[in-house]
């Protein structure tokens, strides 16, 4: 009974440890990303630490909210954040290893994150707005669109490992070492372009728009201020640097920690980092080389996604 | 999860700050129910997209008296097909439907046929499991 315990509460520990680095982390992922923009475009760009400055800012101010809002509205940014966190708990960083990997794998990380995000969606329509409303429409259907691909995206990584736990997905690619297979790049390819779309970023969304009628993400959110756009915001930080990591973890975890030792640790804080990096780099090139897409292309994007992941998928049978 | 948020309400507990109720900006029209999204359009992209299958209509009439430009009326029609009612379920109904008008012959039949199916089933099953003694 006791080992049962002190493995549970070890898990939660670490789970809380993990969740508090990311939440930590996440916005500072975000100005990395609007500071490497800025400079391909010349400009100086925000200081690193922007992305803090701007949510204690957001957390100073008094919430304003519509008076013919309901609960729904109070809770949809509660709910997006709660979700965004939990779902730090479910991928491995730095070990591998997820902390509350005996709760589920992959179809708990994607069904979390599409809770957060039917909460959020339900608290845009709300306030009565046309705008929250066009939000959430859009968003929703980017994300019926894009749901789809990125299950069959992890699937065919999992297919590979032949675990749909993020853990022992990791475990057994490390075992594997690289193997360059080519389904490993085709799903790395349909993925990417899945997290470009579900991180709102620019041939789908356009992450700093201000014109209210190209807005998708934000529309949502219009009607949020204060603490409340604070934790949406954070939630979403979280989640974009959520699937960096995944791609890291699911193509080229080498460099992550396998046992506890300090310098293990280290060696996978520094690789970690610069993977992520390297995505997050390889996202600003993209947001900077591309124009935003119509409403009604983004199908056909993400159709390039889902048939790359059905190949990847067929090549991984072969 | 249910954690994260029982533990965010326990932190709200001592918000510092409170809470502002105005109207819902409305860009300086009135807002009220009828302004409301809808179903309709909230579906409309995914109608939109998946046009091979929903085969949307959508009429739009303006009644005007004196000059185009000032409109007395608008009618608005929008209507889906019903792609699977109609090719997938109706076709199986009505198939459904067929067989069982079929059997029907044999449902509402003469009550001394049935006893006759009765007494040859009955003979045909003596046969069968007595075959097997």
């Amino acid at each position: 009974m006791t080992p049962i315990i002190s493995e549970i509460g070890r898990a939660f520990g670490f789970a809380l440890l993990q969740a508090a680095g990311l939440l930590a982390v996440a916005p500072l992922l975000k100005t990395t990303i609007k500071k490497m923009k800025a400079r391909l475009q010349n400009r100086q760009g925000p200081p690193l630490m922007q992305g803090y400055y701007d949510l204690a800012k957001l957390l100073r101010k008094e919430p304003v909210r519509s008076d013919v809002a309901s609960w729904v509205f109070v809770a949809g940014p509660r709910v997006y954040f709660a979700a965004a966190v939990s779902a730090t708990t479910l991928v491995p960083v730095l070990i591998d290893a997820a902390p509350l990997e005996m709760a589920g794998g992959i179809l708990l990380l994607v069904g979390t994150l599409a809770l957060g995000r039917f909460m959020l969606a339900t608290a845009a329509l709300d306030t009565g707005s046309a705008f929250g409303g066009m939000g959430a429409s859009r968003d929703m259907t980017i994300a019926a669109l894009a749901e789809p691909a990125l299950m069959l995206g992890l699937f065919t990584s999992a297919l590979a490992a032949g675990s749909l736990n993020l853990g022992s997905l990791v475990r057994t690619t490390l075992q594997g070492g690289v193997t360059f297979h080519p389904s490993d790049f085709l799903a790395f390819a349909g993925l990417f372009i899945i997290v470009i779309a579900e991180t709102g970023r620019i041939p789908v969304d356009n992450p700093a728009t201000h014109l209210e009628l190209t807005m998708i993400h934000e529309a949502m959110i219009l009607e949020y201020a204060g603490p409340d756009l604070a934790l949406v915001e954070w939630a979403s930080a979280v989640k974009e640097l959520l699937y960096l990591t995944l791609l890291v973890d699911l193509f080229v975890p080498a460099g992550i920690a396998t046992s506890l030792a300090p310098l293990a640790i280290v060696v996978a804080l520094l690789a970690w980092a610069g993977k992520v990096l390297v995505l997050a780099m390889a996202v600003t090139v993209t947001e900077s080389t591309n124009a935003k897409l119509r409403l009604f292309r983004v199908p056909e994007l993400v159709s390039i996604s889902l048939g790359l992941a059905f190949l990847a998928l067929a090549i991984r049978f072969l | 999860m249910l954690g994260v948020l029982a533990a965010g309400t326990m932190i709200e507990r001592w918000a510092w700050w409170s809470v502002r109720r105005v109207a819902t900006w409305g860009c300086g029209g009135e807002l009220s129910s009828r302004t409301e999204y809808t179903a309709t359009a909230f579906s409309k992209p995914l109608t939109m997209i998946f046009r091979a299958i929903y085969r949307p209509t959508r009429q739009v009439e303006t009644l005007a008296e004196v000059s185009p430009y000032f409109t007395q009326e608008v009618r608005y029609r929008s209507e889906i097909e019903p792609t699977f009612e109609r090719y997938v379920y109706g076709p199986l109904l009505r198939g459904v439907l067929r067989v069982a008008n079929g059997m029907k012959v044999l449902q509402a039949g003469s009550l001394h046929a049935y006893l006759a199916y009765v007494l040859v089933l009955g003979v045909l099953l003596l046969v069968w499991l007595g075959g097997t003694k």
